[in-house]
């Protein structure tokens, strides 16, 4: 059950295949899902999706020990990943909700699964590209969070770069919510609450708020992965799940389970895996 | 990183309340929507949840013009610099996750046409967006309805 549990990061910044090694890495998906990398006009885009896939392949080849050929994974109209063979694997009775998601921003792709909670993740990256201040940088944003979080951002200053971590870290909350529940478009940001309990801004946990309700089941764990990157982890009931990850393979699942010794179990940390660890087919040594 | 999309008009609301934040200058006429999971183009949607009560004009324009060359260009020179690409790699048919836009980007691209050409884009018209020649499109209708 505790290997259902992983948080792995991987830093894209730190590969740099020529034309020719990206394209035989490229073959290592199902050719169906190359298109999926080659779209992207920016080459680091292209990095950052390949790796992304592959993250899951080893994964799921390495939590459920399937045969990295055999593994299909999909998605959901919505864009939540999930395993297409789940129904065969032979753990399923120890990892009965098995879901994971994965993230990319900046320098790292992350991938988070849990067997049996619903899960998510998002990693931000600080880009420095902007060179606008917070408060002209923050504008285009001012619809994203409810009043009483950009209150709780605010206090984070005035030093700007504590703005911007503020800011990062209750993006990755909202996104890594949205991402776990799998809702995909259509979610109205307001309704979604992200404050810290004890008042503690810089807290590795966060609670929300839906509709004005206080989600206790629901937990939000803040990981710094260097000075330039926030990722959060999203952890909650299965029941929350949307209709479209419902009807997926272990989607099934979810009704009626209830997780709550899951629920509570303390937060794992991230492990930092290479590339070269990634793009091989063996079996992960961890 | 997925990025977020953007819409319908709540945004003047949600943040005056806000107390330690300076006086925002601009608003972005949509409510950004966490998409969280795909950038735009927009997928077949599920059915959206109860949005906030907001003002927000409900007459979705059906993009039936194409758009011209100029406003093409100043679309696609405002996404390239959004985006730090060069524009020569934007064309006409690219799908914008494709250019690389997160959900940072999506948002402030969104307010920088809005800027730019004076107007405001609507939920349910930037909902049809899904390439730059989209967004190029139906800026020009909505620049037309607004002369009109």
């Amino acid at each position: 059950m505790d290997k259902g549990v992983q948080r792995w990061a991987v830093n894209v910044s730190l590969w740099t295949p020529s034309p020719h090694q990206f394209r035989s890495c490229i073959s290592l998906l199902p050719p169906c899902e190359r298109s999926s990398v080659v779209r992207f006009v920016n080459f680091e885009d292209q990095k950052r999706a390949l790796l992304s896939r592959l993250l899951q392949r080893k994964l799921v080849q390495f939590v459920l020990g399937l045969n990295y050929d055999c593994i299909v994974v999909e998605q959901t109209p919505e864009g939540k990943p999930y395993l297409i063979n789940n129904v065969e694997n032979k753990n399923l009775n120890l990892l009965p909700n098995f879901n994971f998601n994965v993230s990319h921003h900046g320098d790292y792709v992350v991938i988070v699964s849990e067997p049996m909670c619903l899960v998510g993740v998002d990693v931000m990256a600080h880009d420095t590209r902007s060179k606008d201040p917070p408060h002209k940088f923050f504008e285009a944003f001012s619809a994203c969070f409810t009043p009483c979080e950009w209150e709780t951002i605010w206090s984070a200053g005035p030093e700007e770069d504590m703005l911007f971590h503020q800011f990062y870290r209750f993006w990755c909350m909202k996104e890594a919510y949205i991402k776990a529940v799998g809702i995909g478009l259509g979610f109205e940001l307001q309704r979604a609450e992200f404050h810290y309990q004890d008042g503690n801004i810089w807290s590795n946990v966060a609670h929300v708020r839906i509709d004005g309700v206080h989600k206790t089941k629901w937990q939000f764990f803040l990981h710094s992965l260097d000075d330039k990157h926030w990722v959060c982890v999203a952890k909650g009931p299965p029941a929350d799940a949307i209709g479209s990850l419902i009807e997926t393979p272990s989607g099934k699942q979810f009704d009626g389970v209830t997780c709550d010794t899951a629920l509570t179990l303390q937060n794992k940390s991230f492990i930092l895996l290479t590339v070269e660890q990634i793009l091989s087919t063996e079996m992960l040594a961890i | 990183m997925e990025a977020l999309w953007v819409n319908s008009a709540t945004a003047a609301k949600a943040s005056s309340a806000c107390v330690a934040s300076p006086t925002v200058s601009r608003q972005l006429s949509v409510t950004p929507r966490f998409d969280g999971l795909k950038a735009f183009p927009m997928l077949k949607q599920r059915p959206t949840s109860v949005a906030l009560v907001a003002s927000r004009h409900h007459h979705p324009l059906r993009i039936s013009a194409v758009a011209n060359a100029d406003t093409l260009e100043v679309v696609s020179t405002l996404i390239a610099e959004q985006l730090a690409i060069d524009v020569s790699q934007v064309q006409a048919e690219s799908k914008f996750t494709d250019l690389g836009a997160d959900s940072l980007d999506t948002v402030e691209i969104m307010m920088a046409l809005e800027e730019k050409f004076d107007i405001q884009l609507g939920e349910d018209n930037a909902e049809q967006i899904v390439t730059v020649q989209h967004a190029a499109d139906l800026i020009q209708e909505v620049v037309a309805a607004k002369e009109a």
